[in-house]
C-alpha cells in the first residue's frame, strides 16, 4: 500500500489504560493523530506515561503488557485491537529505550539484518539495506556489537529499525545517550525520512535539540494527549539552566591523573590523560560517544586500572575498598544496577551521613515516591533516586556518568540545582560526563573536551559554546 | 566463548551432529585399551579442519579437570585402569564437542531458518545463545554497582535480588525487541541474509568422522 503525505498513520481515539497491578490508569481518554510527511513530538514529565502511549500505538500493549484497554487505536486505518505484535511491526517500526538489554548478534550487520530476515526481504536487499542504515547512522557494519559505545548501541538499534523500512517510526527517547553530532545525524535523517512520507513521532526530553526538527509538538500532563503549538516550546524546555554562582574551590589536589592511558587488547581506549581535579572543583567532560569518557571516570573511581599511567589520590584510603567508595560517589549510566533496597526511602537512606537522607529526598523531588520500590519507578526517576542515594552519603568527590538522562526540563533545572546545593554544601569535587548543553554550563567550573581517547582541550566554560557548535559545524562540513 | 569461535566454521547440523556421534561411540568404548589413541585420533581430525588452537585451548582446561576426575575415581575404587578410563572420559568430553562450541551462533540460527525450521527453535537458540553473556555481564555489573554504593556483601539483598530483577527487565525488554522487529513463532517467511551451505569441506569432514568411527569401532 503507498501511503499519501498527510493521510493519517496512526490514530488514538479516547484511549485509556490501565496497567494490570495499577489502581489509576496512566492514559486517560487521549486522542490525537500522527500523519505521514509529518514529524511529531510528544513532550511531557518523567513518568507521565510516554513509553505506555508509543507502547500502545506500537501496539506492545496490550500484547506484551496487559491492563485494562478502552478506546482505539488506528494503523493505517485499521484497528490494532486483536492483531498480533508481529503483524503490526510490519508497518511500524518502534526504538525502545536501554539499547543495550535487546542486542542479539555478534556484529553490526547481523544484528540490522536480523529485522530484515523477519520480513522476509531477499539478501541482496539486506545487504543494500544494512550499508544504507549504517552510513546515516555512522556505524560499522563489521563492527561487533559488544565493544560498541552506549551512544553507538542506540544508534545501532535505530539502524535496526530503519533498514526494516517501516513507514510509521516510534522513537522512545533515541538521543538519550547521544552526542550533539550523533543527535543531528539522527534528526537530519527522521527530517529526510518525513520528507519522503514517513511518519515519525519522538518521545524526547532534550527539546533545545529536537524542536527545530518537529512539525508538530503533543504534550502528555496528567495522562492526557494535548496539541501544542510549536511556540510553547519555548516556555523553558530550551533554554539552558542557568549557572550560580560556585563557592571557590580550594588549591588542594584530591585526584590526578598521571599519563592515565586504558587499552583493551589492541584497542587503546585513552591515551596520556593528564589532569588534576581539587577539592571543591567541579569538572564537564565533553567529547563524542566512545571517545573514552566513561572509561575515564571508571579510571577515576577505582573500577578498572590503568593500563599505563597512574590516579593519584589524597582522600587516605585504599583504591577500591569500602572506605575509597564512601569518600568517592560514581553514579553510572545505567541507575537500576545501583538499586537493591524495597523502597526509595531505604535506598536513599542506606549509607547516609547526618541529614543526608531527608536533604536528598527531597531536593531530588522524591519524597512523593519514598513508599515505591525503586525498579518499579521510570527510568528519568531512577537516575534521580541513584542520584539522591549516592549523594546522601556525603561523598568527597562525586562521578555522575550522564546524570541528565530521561529529565524533563523542570526536572533537570531542579537536578543540576540539587547537585550544585550539595556541592556548596558538602564542597566536594565533582565531575560530570554529559551530552546535555542546558546543562553543562551549570554543573562546571572547569572543563575537559575528551577527542579519541586523549585530552583534546581544557578550559574554562566558553569552551562548552565552541564544543557544541563551533566544533559540531566543522564536523558537519 | 569469542575465543573459541573458528574462523571457517564448519556446516552447523554437521558441526552439532558429529560431536555428538563421537562423544557418544567413544564413552561405550572407553574401557578399550587404545582408548587414548581414539582421543588422540579425534583431536588430529579437528585439528586437520581449522581447529587446532581451540583443540590446544580445550585440553588445556581439561586435561587437570580429567585428573582430579581420576583422583576421585581412584580415590572411590581402588583401580588404576578406571581412573585412566575416567580421565579419558572426561577429556573426550571436553575435546569432542569443540565443532560444536567453535560454531557462530549466526551460523546455527541462519542454518534452521534456511531448512525451514520451527521458529521456536529459532527463538530458544537466540535466548540460548545470548542467556550466558548476559548472566555474566549482568552478574558483574550488579557486583561492580554494589561495590559503588560501599555496601556490605549480603547474598540476597545486594546480590540476587539486584540480579533477578535485572534478569527480569532484560528478558521483558528482550522478548519486547524480538516482537519489534517482526519475530513471529508462526508461519510467516523468513529469509537468510548469509544462507550457510553445505560445501565440498563439509563433505571430507563428514567422510572423515565417519570413517574414524568405523575404524575404531572395528579396532576396538
Amino acid at each position: 500500500m503507498k501511503q499519501k503525505k498527510g493521510a493519517p498513520a496512526v490514530e488514538v481515539q479516547g484511549l485509556t489504560f490501565t496497567y494490570a497491578a495499577a489502581q489509576t490508569p496512566v492514559l486517560k481518554n487521549c486522542s490525537m493523530a500522527l500523519h505521514y510527511g509529518e514529524f511529531a513530538l510528544l513532550s511531557g514529565l518523567s513518568g507521565e506515561g510516554k513509553t505506555t502511549l508509543l507502547s500502545a500505538m506500537a501496539g506492545v500493549i496490550p500484547n506484551c503488557f496487559p491492563g485494562v484497554m478502552e478506546g482505539e487505536i488506528f494503523v493505517d486505518e485499521e484497528p490494532v485491537k486483536g492483531r498480533q505484535m508481529a503483524e503490526i511491526a510490519r508497518k511500524v517500526g518502534y526504538v525502545l529505550q536501554n539499547p543495550d538489554s535487546q542486542i542479539f548478534h555478534d556484529t553490526v550487520a547481523d544484528e540490522i539484518a536480523f529485522g530484515c530476515e523477519n520480513l522476509a526481504l531477499p539478501p541482496e536487499e539486506i545487504g543494500r539495506r544494512i550499508a544504507r542504515s549504517c552510513a546515516l547512522m555512522g556505524l560499522n557494519p563489521a563492527d561487533r556489537t559488544k565493544t560498541l559505545s552506549g551512544g553507538q548501541k542506540q544508534r545501532l538499534m535505530v539502524a535496526c529499525v530503519l533498514a526494516m523500512g517501516q513507514k510509521i517510526l516510534l522513537l522512545d527517547e533515541p538521543l538519550a545517550n547521544l552526542d550533539r553530532e550523533g543527535s543531528r545525524l539522527l534528526l537530519d535523517t527522521l527530517k529526510g525520512l518525513c520528507a519522503k512520507g514517513y511518519a515519525v513521532f519522538l518521545c524526547e526530553h532534550r527539546l533545545d535539540v529536537v524542536s527545530p526538527y518537529v512539525d508538530r509538538v503533543f504534550s502528555l500532563e496528567g495522562g492526557t494527549v494535548k496539541a501544542l503549538d510549536r511556540g510553547a516550546l519555548s516556555y523553558g524546555s530550551l533554554r539552558k539552566v542557568t549557572p550560580v554562582p560556585a563557592p571557590p574551590c580550594s588549591a588542594e589536589v584530591v585526584l590526578a591523573a598521571k599519563k592515565l592511558g586504558y587499552a583493551v587488547k589492541d584497542k587503546v581506549i585513552l591515551k596520556d590523560v593528564t589532569f588534576s581535579l581539587r577539592r571543591g572543583e567541579r569538572i564537564v567532560l565533553l567529547g563524542e560517544n566512545g571517545s573514552g569518557k566513561t572509561t575515564l571516570l571508571r579510571l577515576l573511581a577505582g573500577l578498572i586500572k590503568p593500563t599505563s599511567g597512574a590516579v593519584e589520590s589524597a582522600l587516605g584510603v585504599k583504591r577500591g575498598s569500602r572506605k575509597w567508595f564512601q569518600s568517592v560517589g560514581y553514579i553510572t549510566q545505567e541507575p537500576s544496577y545501583q538499586l537493591f533496597m524495597p523502597t526509595v526511602r531505604d535506598e536513599v537512606s542506606y549509607g547516609a551521613k547526618g541529614g543526608g537522607a531527608a536533604r536528598c529526598m527531597e531536593a531530588f523531588g522524591l519524597e512523593e515516591l519514598s513508599l515505591r520500590h525503586p525498579h518499579a519507578l521510570s527510568e528519568g526517576q531512577k537516575r534521580r533516586l541513584s542520584i539522591a542515594a549516592v549523594s546522601a552519603t556525603a561523598p568527597q568527590v562525586l562521578l555522575l556518568d550522564e546524570p541528565t538522562v530521561g529529565q524533563d526540563s523542570d526536572r533537570l533545572e531542579g537536578l543540576v540545582r540539587s547537585l550544585n546545593a550539595i556541592h556548596a554544601e558538602t564542597g566536594c569535587a565533582m565531575v560530570t560526563v554529559t551530552h546535555d548543553y542546558r546543562c553543562a554550563e551549570a554543573l562546571c567550573d572547569r572543563v575537559l573536551w575528551i577527542k579519541d581517547g586523549a585530552l583534546y582541550r581544557e578550559g574554562g566554560k566558553e569552551l562548552i559554546e565552541e564544543y557544541f557548535y563551533t566544533a559540531q559545524e566543522e564536523n558537519a562540513s | 566463548m569469542d575465543r573459541l569461535q573458528a574462523k571457517r566454521p564448519l556446516y552447523p547440523l554437521v558441526s552439532v551432529v558429529s560431536p555428538l556421534v563421537v562423544l557418544v561411540v567413544g564413552l561405550l568404548t572407553a574401557k578399550s585399551p587404545c582408548f587414548p589413541a581414539y582421543i588422540v585420533a579425534v583431536v588430529l581430525l579437528y585439528c586437520a579442519f581449522g581447529l587446532a588452537k581451540q583443540a590446544v585451548m580445550s585440553l588445556a582446561v581439561f586435561i587437570p579437570v580429567s585428573l582430579v576426575f581420576a583422583l576421585f575415581s581412584f580415590l572411590f575404587q581402588r583401580n588404576f585402569s578406571a581412573a585412566g578410563q575416567m580421565a579419558g572420559r572426561v577429556i573426550l568430553l571436553g575435546v569432542s564437542a569443540l565443532p560444536m562450541v567453535t560454531l557462530p551462533p549466526i551460523n546455527l540460527t541462519r542454518c534452521i531458518a534456511a531448512l525451514g525450521m520451527p521458529r521456536i527453535i529459532t527463538l530458544g537458540m537466540l535466548i540460548a545463545i545470548r542467556f550466558v553473556p548476559v548472566v555474566q555481564g549482568e552478574v558483574g555489573r550488579v557486583r561492580e554497582a554494589m561495590k559503588t554504593r560501599g555496601v556490605r556483601h549480603s547474598f540476597y539483598r545486594t546480590f540476587a535480588v539486584p540480579v533477578m530483577i535485572r534478569l527480569i527487565n532484560i528478558s521483558d525488554t528482550m522478548a519486547l525487541s524480538l516482537e519489534t522487529r517482526a519475530f513471529s513463532t508462526g508461519r510467516e517467511p523468513v529469509s537468510v541474509y548469509k544462507p550457510v551451505v553445505f560445501a565440498a569441506r563439509d563433505a571430507f569432514y563428514s567422510a572423515a568422522v565417519f570413517a574414524l568411527i568405523i575404524t575404531w569401532v572395528v579396532m576396538a
